[in-house]
């Protein structure tokens, strides 16, 4: 095995430019792929953490963006089944004249972490500050670093929902989740008199044990208020935000179709390169077989070159990509890259561009290994003269 | 010079190689032209959604119509502006509209789909006057009638003469109408008052479009309602509001350049490898084309125009992969819209793969290239 690898090694470094290039391609290739596949690992991940069957969603039955009176909570939360709630009171508006938007979630403090998923690792010590704050907000990371701003920053939103009624906030905390990295939230008494909306709430989340008692639930209040003027619909967290985020899927298909199509490059330029590697290397692939190599072992480095020069170029790439999502992350680099802190890539990625970048190698090597296979001695040597 | 032909039979000679080469220009070009035709579809959507002489009134401090409610007292000011033409009737030109996006369980697939619903008047066909009525008529005030933009008409397989279920009652369909491919063909039009009663919203309109004489004046007449003390009101001319629905897909087209960019530079290492290995092939040849009086300048000219064949076969074979995709029709999100847009594949697209093409064939071909301009010619024979 050690002489296999060893004879592997020297194959590679003969033609080191060819190796060189065809490592680098597939380096190039495998960065890009990784960047354009956490964007659909990031919406598949926002679908599968927000996939509970027991959180339900209310909210208005026909129109978006959904609001309904307030008064129907003490029907809805009397319905057998509901074990905890929370309201959401939206806020939209722009930071700054240039116009940074952003959507801020009015609700309760006291079960944050209970009713709303990835927040799971929320330092009760922010919920603390939260309390003492009137004013506070629990800011999303990435507009933490769009605004350049620390815990502590004072802001105020130019309200679009609220014409004319601007808040005043304080941050007291950062959210880490990237469910939540353009959000904030912020106390619902805060907005309640801020704005002087107590009447209505736009969405309203409900906590049951399981799903059959969520559809119960759901089946119970919807039928509820089957008859009032502002009628409800409920379904589970999954469904609603799946069929949110189901919007963008022509968007998620084309990157899809994009990624394929990386792939299939990096097949034809390991291929290519690997082609011509052996068809350089015919003769010396008919003394081997004098010498008596099995056509096996002939597959088997022609394969092996492959595989090493795409892994190899793929766990670079992923590395290199990693690197500079997290250099990025850190503020290291000349300009911060807005769309690196929305879809940063994760050290998982580099054992994926590994396995990728070898798994192109294989393939790139198919075609190659089959030509190399059926290398006859008496061919090989019929131009040498 | 050294004639054409020479690598043209080279390149036939060494066509399992070539092939493979122009592959990885026919990848990188296509997924290019892919992303633009996308890019370029919503655009184009966006771009004749707005009426250069429109002016769109929405609340203040909103910048999408679906977060917007105005008031029948607010809007009695508004199109009283001077500037704002009039109709036949000597009533202006003013279109007050209901825009929601509704959720309505669809029987088809089991599941909920949105359905975009406008409120108008009849003058909204004055208004708007990209709107044609293709099939049908106009629906009849105050009856439970509606038209289909093409798009949802095509969606939701409907014709004249059928029903379609919109809140909880079924619509009459009494038309189809179609408006030059803007976002107008992924909506349902009916009556204002009947969609707003229906949905508890009686006296409220998410905007109102105004006609002017010319785009000079809609851009006076959104200044002077922005700037006026009299009412509060977002006001721009209706191009604006459509060109800044359309930035949010900015960012794609940043993201498809720069995918491409990348792709090509992997396209760039492959060609340069099919090149080296073409060169080392041919070292003799180049010295004995030395030895004959070619210059250094042909013999670089030669392998560089041997590049970019490979590139002018890869990447006219991408362009027509890519050009596939061209009308197709597709639903995309932006803002809280839903648009119905079709892949666009024009000149501007193509010329920029060609161009994509023929660059990465000559980063990839200069350095070979360079290096058989060096070569010895006799070391290089013995």
């Amino acid at each position: 095995m050690v002489k296999f690898l060893s004879l592997l090694a020297k194959n590679l470094g003969r033609n080191k430019v060819r190796t060189t290039l065809t490592a680098l391609a597939v380096l190039v290739l495998v960065a890009i792929y990784t960047l354009a596949s956490t964007v659909t690992d990031t919406v598949g991940e926002a679908i599968t953490e927000l996939s509970s069957q027991s959180r339900l969603m209310v909210r208005e039955k026909w129109i978006m963006p959904s609001r309904f009176p307030v008064r129907y909570l003490p029907k809805i939360l009397a319905v057998k089944g509901v074990e905890d709630w929370t309201p959401w009171h939206f806020y939209f508006g722009t930071l700054d004249e240039a116009g940074h938007n952003i959507a801020g979630i009015a609700t309760r403090m006291d079960n944050l972490c209970e009713m709303h998923s990835g927040m799971d690792d929320l330092d009760p010590a922010l919920l603390s500050a939260m309390d003492r704050e009137k004013n506070g907000v629990l800011m999303g990371r990435v507009i933490m670093d769009q605004m350049n701003w620390q815990v502590g920053q004072r802001f105020s939103v130019i309200s679009s929902s609220h014409v004319g009624k601007n808040l005043e906030f304080q941050v007291v905390g950062v959210l880490g989740s990237n469910l939540w990295a353009r959000n904030f939230f912020f106390r619902e008494d805060y907005y309640q008199e801020g704005l002087g909306d107590k009447e209505n709430v736009n969405v309203l989340w409900l906590r049951v044990s399981d799903e059959q008692t969520g559809k119960r639930v759901s089946a119970d209040v919807e039928r509820l208020f089957q008859n009032s003027r502002e009628k409800l619909r409920v379904e589970t967290e999954s469904a609603g935000v799946g069929r949110f985020i189901g919007r963008a899927d022509t968007l998620v298909n084309i990157i899809n179709f994009v990624v394929g199509i990386l792939l299939l490059d990096m097949v034809v330029v390991v291929s290519n390169s690997i082609g011509m590697t052996v068809r350089e290397r015919r003769q010396e692939m008919a003394i081997l077989k004098i010498l008596g190599f099995q056509p096996s072992f002939i597959v088997a480095m022609v394969v092996g070159e492959a595989i090493v020069v795409g892994a190899a170029g793929g766990l670079c790439g992923a590395g290199l990509s990693c690197l500079v999502s997290a250099l990025n992350a850190a503020g290291h680099l000349p300009t911060r890259i807005d769309f690196l802190m929305q879809f940063p890539i994760e050290v998982k990625f580099v054992l994926h561009g590994l396995l990728v970048g070898g798994a192109i190698g294989f393939l790139g090597s198919v075609l190659p290994a089959r030509s190399a296979f059926k290398v006859r001695v008496a061919e090989a040597f019929s131009n040498v003269g | 010079m050294i004639p054409i032909s020479y690598n043209y039979r080279n390149l036939l000679v060494r066509w399992k190689t070539t092939l493979m080469t122009a592959c990885g220009f026919t990848l990188v070009v296509t997924a290019l032209i892919v992303m633009l035709a996308f890019v370029n579809g919503v655009h184009t959507v966006c771009a004749v959604s707005g009426q250069p002489e429109n002016v769109i009134v929405m609340k203040q401090g909103t910048f999408d119509e679906v977060l917007s409610q105005l008031n029948d007292h607010l809007l009695r000011q508004v199109e009283i502006t001077p500037g704002v033409l009039r109709g036949s009737d000597g009533r202006p030109l003013c279109s007050r509209e209901l825009f929601m996006v509704l959720t309505q369980w669809d029987d088809r697939i089991q599941d909920y789909r949105q359905l975009q619903a406008r409120g108008v008047e009849p003058v909204a066909l004055e208004v708007h006057s990209q709107v044609q009525i293709v099939e049908g008529r106009m629906f009849r005030r105050g009856s439970r009638e509606m038209l289909l933009g093409r798009g949802v008409a095509r969606q939701e397989q409907r014709e004249v003469g059928q029903k379609l279920m919109v809140g909880q009652i079924e619509w009459d369909v009494v038309g189809i109408f179609e408006a030059d491919g803007s976002s107008f063909e992924s909506e349902v039009w009916c009556d204002v008052n009947q969609l707003a009663g229906h949905f508890h919203r009686d006296g409220t309109f998410s905007s109102a479009v105004l006609r002017t004489i010319s785009p000079a004046a809609a851009v006076d007449v959104a200044a002077d309602l922005r700037h006026s003390r009299a009412v509060s009101v977002e006001a721009k001319p209706e191009v604006d509001y459509y060109e800044q629905q359309a930035e949010q897909i900015n960012i794609i087209y940043t993201g498809a350049i720069v995918i491409a960019v990348f792709m090509a530079i992997g396209a760039v290492f492959g060609v340069t490898n099919t090149m080296f290995a073409a060169i080392g092939e041919r070292v003799k040849d180049i010295a004995m084309m030395r030895l004959l009086g070619f210059g250094r300048q042909e013999i670089l000219l030669c392998f560089l125009l041997e590049t970019l064949l490979i590139a002018l076969v890869g990447g006219s074979l991408g362009s027509v992969l890519g050009y596939a995709v061209n009308g197709l029709t597709m639903n995309t999100a932006l803002g809280a819209k839903s648009i119905a847009f079709a892949f666009k594949v024009d000149a501007s697209i193509l010329v920029m793969g060609a161009i994509f093409s023929l660059t990465m064939g000559i980063v990839g071909g200069l350095l070979p290239a360079m290096s058989a301009m060096r070569v010895q010619p006799l070391e290089a024979m013995r």
